[in-house]
């Protein structure tokens, strides 16, 4: 049996993915070059991003890997010009660059702060704008999707700042959808709030649970992190026609996790309220 | 292989006649379209089997089996035999619904108490009796079909809103217990959906008559009623494995309708 449905492919988009170079957005990254878009990604570390490129290239769809600070201005109207140059136009743009970061009340300091929300909420605001502009300029229409965080719906006494920040990144995802379906455009604007996820670097530092309890019974799947391609797999279809009457919306990837009752698991026990 | 193909899957999809506006034959034919193999479901034969014949003309399986959803006795006939017919139980949509309009103080509690009935224990019960099958096999998908009124409330629908309210919360609690078994449960919510030409049953005139008014509207696709399809391709979002970490969702598709809260 084949799969009929069209609706779901990306097949000749263009994307741009902010934070390509690694974790959940070379996983988005390479997802949509499956379902046939070709992707632009951006992020600060050229070395990151070509090999993501290549990756893509090898999966039988263009890409361009372009060095970006994401809290930059013009580097985002760079990154839009580029994009441009090469591929014509621009249809799907996933804002995904940031970062968590701890942040100490006891040594509070502004200027942390400040770095924590530029880096995971102005980033999203001066790619979103930029890239409706295109997508208005173009008349086609577009998708916007803002990767948030279950931090920006859960409270967490450690990440003050990045849960605020993922906070407004939600807030404002709703309000561009708003803005934009104010002035007529056919343009989606849509948030995704991962939960824990075992990217590589997390595994790396050891911060995933094991898949086997201590008595020896395996975790089931829903009880475990999210993997980076169920992260990706929502982003695909979201930018997708099959998503095409969804704006303004929140999707949450996250199993139970917090309910597993074993012990060898780091539980979030609040749950989410929406 | 795609994330979101459903080879070798089976499906059950109830209210799968559509005679309303049409969801429950899109939710059946797009699963279809997805590799699954289908069983619809409702209380009558003709249009079940209309659905059943466009399915298999499509070179797609489906069988077609009568059942009221709102009877403990034959939701349990119904899980055995869809399970006889294909061997399995993959997923479940619980798309048997229907709304009525009027104020709620004109409202009788007769037409409360049936709202409820489909609406709310309908999708308890195929849930529960499903589930039994989906543990034994190790687990399953099951999507129900909410509203955007079980969210925002409805002013001459307060019956259908609580009902649906109660899907997108049965949903929730679903999810949590059913996590161990690997059963994922999730819901859709559809805003306004374009009326078909012939109205639907009980759909008051005015009611009609904005929607239809704005499906004619010279807007983006996004101001417009949402089509029978974008209920269906969320759904297939939900029974395929690219949602396989989601449980306890609840998916809202009504384009840019909210918007006009904020007029």
């Amino acid at each position: 049996m084949t799969f009929e449905l069209e609706a779901f492919s990306l097949k000749d988009k263009i994307a741009i993915v902010t934070g390509g170079g690694s974790g959940i957005g070379e996983e988005i990254s390479k997802a949509y070059a499956r379902a046939g878009a070709h992707v632009v990604v951006a992020a600060r570390q050229q070395d990151r991003l070509d090999r993501v490129a290549e990756e893509i290239r090898g999966l039988g769809r263009d890409s361009l890997a372009v060095s970006t600070d994401v809290t930059e201005p013009d580097q985002i109207d760079r990154l839009m010009d580029k994009t441009i140059e090469k591929f014509g136009r621009l249809d799907i743009m996933v804002a995904n660059s940031g970062g968590a970061g701890g942040f100490d009340l006891d040594k509070a300091s502004l200027p942390e702060w400040q770095r924590q929300i530029k880096l995971n909420l102005d980033s999203a605001f001066l790619c979103d704008v930029a890239a409706g502009k295109v997508m208005i300029g173009q008349g086609t229409g577009g998708k916007i999707i803002n990767i948030s965080s279950t931090a920006g719906i859960n409270l967490n006494p450690a990440l003050p700042a990045y849960a605020a920040a993922k906070a407004g990144m939600i807030n404002f995802t709703k309000t561009l959808a708003l803005i934009y379906a104010r002035g007529n455009h056919p343009i989606n604007v849509n948030c995704v709030a991962p939960g824990f996820t075992s990217t590589p670097g997390i595994r790396k530092a050891g911060h995933v649970p094991p898949n086997i309890r201590k008595d020896g019974t395996r975790v089931p799947p829903l009880l475990m992190p999210n993997e980076p391609h169920h992260v990706a797999d929502a982003c695909v279809f979201l930018a997708s026609e099959a998503a095409s009457h969804v704006t303004g919306e929140l999707m949450v990837i996250r199993g139970m996790m917090h309910m597993e009752r074993s012990d060898d698991v780091t539980r979030d026990r609040a749950y989410l309220v929406k | 292989m795609n994330q979101f193909e459903l080879s070798n899957k089976v499906a059950i999809v109830t209210g799968g006649g559509g005679t309303s506006h049409g969801i429950g034959a899109a939710v059946a034919i797009t699963l279809a379209k997805a590799g699954a193999r289908v069983v619809v479901v409702g209380r009558n034969r003709n249009s079940l089997d209309k659905v059943v014949k466009m399915i298999k003309g499509m070179g797609r399986d489906a069988v077609s089996i009568v059942a009221d959803v709102t009877d403990p006795s034959q939701v349990d006939r119904l899980i055995l035999q869809a399970s006889d017919v294909f061997g399995s139980i993959d997923i479940l949509v619980n798309n048997a619904g229907e709304i009525s309009f009027g104020n709620p103080e004109d409202l009788s509690y007769q037409e409360w108490c049936d709202c409820m009935s489909l609406n709310l224990n309908g999708t308890f019960l195929c849930s529960v009796a499903a589930s039994r099958e989906m543990i034994k096999q190790g687990g399953g998908k099951i999507v129900n079909i909410g509203s955007s009124s079980g969210i925002k409330g409805e002013e001459n629908a307060a019956h259908f809103a609580a009902s649906k309210a109660a899907v997108i919360n049965l949903t929730r609690s679903l999810a949590i217990s059913w996590s161990v078994h690997n059963i994922n449960v999730n819901c859709v919510s559809p805003g306004s959906i374009e009326v078909p030409e012939q109205g639907v049953p009980g759909m008051p005139e005015e009611e009609k008559n904005r929607r239809q008014q704005l499906q004619s509207a010279e807007v983006n696709s996004l101001a417009l009623p949402g089509k029978p399809q974008d209920i269906a391709n969320a759904v297939v979002f939900f029974a395929s494995s690219g949602s396989d970490i989601m449980t306890g969702e609840n998916l809202v598709v009504r384009g840019s309708e909210w918007a006009s809260a904020y007029a």
